[in-house]
């Protein structure tokens, strides 16, 4: 089994990483502190392509295998010290893989140029107030009449929604039959009347990430912008959920990297009691920590990807990787922010901002409890 | 054993779990019971691609194809040989 990087994947690599530390890290603490997004260094992702990694060729896209695309945001994310752009660009990638799997060809047509150029910005509307972690639980409706489909409901903490000009929604079409076959999924463009944004929430961290309510009242969408079948929401989203699953933890990856990275040169500097602080075991124990759960993470990462690619299912992997990566970057940052001393608790270092940044990846794509409750399940229980 | 003995037996043993010799109709369905939710039915695309070593395309994933035991093998039975 050769788990070496081509040389196309690692030029690729090394350009996004050169990329995004010239051009992704200017203007942050002021975005973070205002919650502003950062449009310039969104158009400018999207000049890079990495909006585009995941889209079929034919309606503007890379057509990138998984695996490259994964390395290609572990990378985003390693340069790139601005998660919440990173997120906001896994989500853009999620929507479009969504719509290049189900659409028909006049959907691919008419969104996937324009999300791949970074022109419009897409949401994925998933999670309710009262439907999280059980998201078939969902009240949002979609009644058929004549050609349209009429949505009432509202959806929250929804990424991009904000600023969503695309946003992909999951409603209720059959309430008979909501567990399996009663949802489906519909494109709804931001202009269609009855469509309403709400304003940004305000979070402890992912600052830049715009997130937020979206409101559906008698919102009549046409009925050629159903995404796949009537009835085939659940499936569309189990299979999308393995691919957000896996770029979000390709983001984690590269963040824990440059977080080793951060650690282990101050380790190397810091001198206490006559030494570098690098000398202690108890220090030393934090690193190799890290870095085990790095290499242990880009393993079941890329085992994810060489299933997907190969068109398989790797529903347990996702949740598996989901959960291992997300927990180990909550324990990276808590353990950088230790490292660093009083330094790390001290916002002029920026590692306390790693902190508030991770705390959100044991939450969204399903929490650590739900991806417990996937994997026994999965595992025969 | 037959796909449908396989595809039942799978249902009964690692779905229902606690089935204690319940019978369970080719034709009852699956979803309105709520024998089979989302998570179900990952466990059961997983259970029939391995065992039957086929592939099931997005356009297969339908609750009709999935409703009943019968529904299930007829579906295996045109993906293999």
């Amino acid at each position: 089994m050769d788990l070496s990087l081509t040389q196309e994947q690692q030029s690729f690599k090394e350009n996004i990483i050169k990329f995004a530390r010239k051009q992704l890290n200017n203007n942050l603490l002021e975005n973070e502190e205002k919650g502003s997004f950062p449009l310039d260094n969104w158009k400018k992702c999207a000049d890079m392509g990495l909006l585009s990694l995941q889209a079929p060729k034919e309606y503007g896209g890379h057509g990138l295998d998984l695996l490259s695309t994964l390395l290609s945001i572990e990378a985003l994310s390693y340069a790139c010290r601005d998660s919440g752009l990173v997120h906001a660009i896994v989500t853009q990638i999620c929507c479009i893989i969504q719509i290049s799997l189900y659409g028909s060809h006049f959907q691919k047509k008419a969104y996937l140029l324009q999300l791949c150029r970074g022109e419009k910005i897409a949401a994925q509307a998933i999670t309710e107030p009262d439907a999280g972690s059980d998201v078939l639980s969902m009240r949002t409706k979609a009644d058929k009449m004549d050609d349209l489909y009429i949505l009432n409901g509202t959806k929250t903490f929804i990424s991009n929604g904000p600023l969503a000009d695309v946003i992909v929604v999951f409603a209720v079409t059959n309430p008979q039959r909501k567990r399996f076959g009663g949802i489906s999924c519909f494109i709804v463009d931001s202009g269609t009347e009855g469509f309403t944004r709400g304003k940004p929430l305000e979070k402890m961290g992912l600052r830049t990430l715009q997130n937020g309510e979206l409101i559906f009242q008698d919102c009549c969408v046409p009925r050629d912008r159903l995404l796949g079948k009537e009835g085939q929401g659940m499936i569309i989203f189990n299979e999308v959920i393995e691919w957000e699953r896996a770029l979000l933890s390709a983001a984690h990856v590269g963040t824990m990297e440059r977080i080793l990275e951060l650690c282990i040169k101050y380790v190397n500097v810091r001198s206490q009691f006559g030494q570098p602080i690098a000398k202690f075991q108890s220090i030393s124990n934090k690193i190799a920590n890290m870095k085990v759960n790095i290499e242990l993470g880009k393993l079941i990462l890329y085992k994810i990807a060489c299933l997907k690619d190969q068109k398989k299912r790797a529903t347990l992997e996702a949740s598996i990787g989901k959960l291992f990566i997300s927990e180990s970057l909550k324990d990276a940052c808590l353990e950088a922010i230790q490292i660093h001393g009083g330094y790390g608790y001290m916002k002029e270092f920026q590692i306390e901002r790693e902190l508030r940044d991770s705390i959100a990846s044991t939450i969204y794509s399903g929490t650590s409890e739900l991806q417990r409750n996937i994997i026994s399940t999965l595992a025969g229980l | 054993m037959s796909s449908r003995e396989l595809i039942k037996n799978f249902i009964l043993t690692e779905i229902i779990n606690h089935h204690h010799g319940m019978n369970l109709e080719d034709t009852h369905s699956l979803v309105e019971s709520g024998i089979i939710d989302s998570l179900g039915v990952m466990k059961l695309l997983v259970f029939l691609e391995e065992k039957f070593s086929i592939r099931l395309t997005d356009a297969e994933l339908m609750p009709e194809n999935f409703d009943t035991i019968q529904a299930i093998s007829t579906l295996v039975e045109t993906k293999t040989p």
